[in-house]
């Protein structure tokens, strides 16, 4: 078997792709400009975004409009640099799961990659995509659901 | 003045959680300095030149005297019995250790107060008018709208990694002492012909390398609206907005690059297919922040005697205070009382310990419990009974803050600069204390009006020196510290980029030049004619002859 890559969902479990099905998954760069894409290219029941570098954030836009003007309706995994300490703000922007390959889950190291499905930060103002998060403003008005 | 309930406590105490977990794995060795560098960063945690730095978030330049007492708690137990008030509004402690600055943020949090977002490429501190809730010509009261948005500014997963830092300032006044249009993003807010409060929305302002002033982005925006039209700025911005140079990265510059017109289709066309789910409860929530926020109560503290200068004895130094440093308040009787944090020759924005403890006493006894930071680096006392201003007075010359020189040219603002700055390249301090000693005497002779004088330590313009009447630039040519002049700047209703005079100057002249160019100016202006009003009538040449003498 190839290189395991582990899918950290926003459900809070750890599942395992072969790394060779993953890379016939379709995919976009984090910034791709989400006005040159047209149905086509996001038609899959798998799509991945890719983040290229650990402090660019594009990727979290694009998923938003992946997900939001575009209406994708299959899974939306995040891939690339992303880090255990962005691993919460993949899950609030609307990614079902991120995909890590097995260097990079070695260096951070399991422990450190399951604690962040868990985080420390319960409470976001306004989102509530991910499991466990809880927005505080649907708190306080009573539509959390 | 907004009072956490559980949930928000909660969300800071957590945050506090994880950065102890983060400084754990820092000290564990388990994540190198690189990795751990964003993360101290989105809690306000700078490795300066010589020690950690901490930059305390004061949301919208608003303090409690309870508050005010932690920091000086905090600059006794974990600093040097000191702190620096910023021009953000926030207040930095210089010499924090990294292994209490866990520490530091749950006593912090402990008051209602956190170091979220004091840096690193997201949205910082929401900035305000000091004077808000209480200036006498305010339209509409800028804080439930601040509390707003930093509240949905906190902890935005979309916007954490932005292409550069992003700035809000808020005014509810025609006259804009927030400074709105050398902001990211400026936002006036005015009532609407049926009264309801409009934002007008102002996109692309900023100092730094390239100062913009900002464009008028979309006017009369319905509160309803607003954050779902400022998530769509952001979402563009977030986009579009540079990342291979940082110098470049701003949203000034995707504005220049980009056109006002397609920016604003482009964001047009977002705020249009903006999913609403996030913001269904705005409008409730913004009712339930009014209604969270603690108002004074005026008429009961108008029973309280306090003592007066009834004008029995004369006090020539009370009044020079009274006419420079204090405000005229909307409800009768009362007043708005600006403490300087210049003195002469000191360094601009600090306070001791024992001030900020002093002035929190100051706050319960004569202000509603509340303090106020402003961008110029003082502090406010914003509901003053105006017969208590004498005991007032007396007491802020107890403990050294009764400066008359508030708007004066040695209300200076200046950057840390070379002496803790590690972006630095000439100091700015020095430079500050010998201008404010020098100038300080002809101030007092001489009805200057209003003039601003700013020093920054480099290109960064952290203080702001392009927005000043006079700017000053600390640069190094040649390993020498070399300043450079800038006049007709301002970062009122009416911004302007300020013009450079001429050659730069040594640090030993440029007392000299400030004091040459105020001299001039007096010699010429007309009647009730400010330093930039002379300025924009008899243009640079009169100037930079009476300069460089
Ligand atoms: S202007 Fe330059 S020297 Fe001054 S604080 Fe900013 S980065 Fe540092």
């Amino acid at each position: 078997m190839s290189d395991v890559v582990r899918l950290l969902k926003a459900d809070g479990t750890v599942g395992e792709i072969d790394a060779k099905a993953v890379a016939m998954f379709a995919s976009l760069e984090g910034e791709t400009d989400p006005a040159t894409l047209s149905v086509s290219d996001i038609d899959a029941d798998i799509l991945l975004i890719e983040f290229t570098g650990a402090a660019d954030g594009r990727g979290f836009s694009l998923a938003k409009a992946v997900l939001g003007k575009m209406a994708y309706q299959g899974k939306l995994y995040a891939v690339g640099c992303i880090n255990p300490d962005q691993l919460s703000m993949a899950l609030q922007t609307g990614f079902d799961g991120v995909l890590v390959p097995a260097e990079r889950w070695a260096d951070y190291g399991a422990e450190v990659w399951k604690a962040a499905l868990s985080p420390i930060v319960k409470l976001s103002y306004a989102s509530t995509r991910s499991q466990g998060l809880q927005s505080i403003w649907q708190l306080r008005h009573g539509t959390q659901s | 003045m907004y009072q956490y309930d559980q949930l928000d406590q909660s969300i800071v105490e957590q945050r506090s959680a994880e950065f102890r977990a983060q400084v754990e794995r820092r000290l564990a060795g388990s994540i190198s300095e690189a990795e751990f560098k964003p993360l101290r960063l989105m809690n306000g945690l700078y490795l300066q030149l010589h020690a950690y730095m901490l930059r305390v978030a004061i949301p919208y330049g608003v303090l409690s005297s309870k508050q005010m007492a932690k920091l000086a708690d905090i600059a006794d137990k974990y600093d040097r019995g000191y702190g620096h008030f910023t021009t953000r509004q926030n207040i930095q402690f210089n010499w924090p250790k990294l292994i209490e600055t866990p520490d530091i943020l749950d006593d912090l949090a402990g008051v209602q107060m956190h170091a979220i977002q004091t840096s690193g490429n997201c949205i910082r501190n929401i900035t305000t008018d000091p004077f808000a809730g209480a200036a006498a010509d305010e339209e509409v009261d800028p804080r439930p709208l601040c509390e707003l948005l930093r509240q949905w500014s906190t902890l935005h997963p979309e916007f954490a990694y932005l292409p550069r830092k992003f700035k809000f300032a808020i005014t509810g006044s025609a006259i804009d002492r927030a400074a709105i249009k050398v902001h990211d993003i400026g936002l006036r807010l005015r009532k609407g012909s049926d009264n309801r409060p409009l934002t007008d929305i102002w996109v692309g302002g900023g100092q730094g390398r390239t100062p913009k002033v900002a464009q008028l982005f979309k006017q009369g925006v319905a509160l309803e609206d607003l954050l779902p039209y400022l998530e769509a700025i952001m979402r563009v911005y977030n986009r579009y907005g540079r990342r291979d140079n940082k110098y470049k990265a701003r949203i000034k510059i995707l504005l220049a690059e980009t056109g006002l017109e397609k920016l604003q289709e482009q964001v047009e066309a977002e705020f249009q297919s903006l999913d609403r789910t996030p913001f269904v409860n705005v409008a409730a929530e913004l009712q339930r922040i009014t209604e969270n926020s603690l108002t004074p109560d005026y008429a009961s503290h108008n029973e309280s005697g306090e003592l007066t200068n009834n004008g029995s004895v004369p006090h020539p130094e009370f009044d020079a205070w009274k006419q420079q440093n204090v405000k005229p308040h909307k409800v009768r009787g009362y007043v708005i009382a600006m403490v300087s944090l210049k003195p002469a020759g000191g360094i601009p924005g600090d306070a001791t310990s024992r001030q900020m403890r002093e002035l929190a006493e100051l706050a319960v006894r004569y202000s509603h419990d509340e303090l106020r930071v402003t961008h110029r680096q003082n502090l406010v006392l914003p509901h003053v009974l105006e017969r208590d201003l004498f005991a007032l007075w007396q007491a802020l010359v107890e403990i050294e803050l009764a400066e008359d020189n508030i708007d004066l040219p040695s209300d200076i603002i200046a950057c840390p600069g070379l002496d803790y700055c590690a972006l630095a390249t000439a100091r700015s301090i020095p430079i500050a204390q010998a201008v404010s000693a020098k100038i300080r005497a002809t101030e007092k002779k001489t009805d200057l009006g209003g003039i601003s004088v700013n020093i920054s330590g480099c290109i960064n313009a952290c203080a702001h020196h392009h927005v000043a009447n006079i700017g000053v630039l600390g640069l190094n040519k040649g390993g020498v510290e070399n300043y450079q002049l800038t006049l007709g700047g301002r970062n009122d209703q009416n911004a302007s980029i300020g013009e450079r005079l001429g050659p730069g100057v040594s640090g030993d002249e440029v007392p000299h030049v400030i004091e040459r160019i105020i001299d001039f100016y007096v010699d010429v202006r007309d009647a009730g004619e400010s330093l930039s009003d002379t300025y924009d009538r008899v243009g640079k040449e009169p100037f930079k002859e009476a300069a460089y003498v």
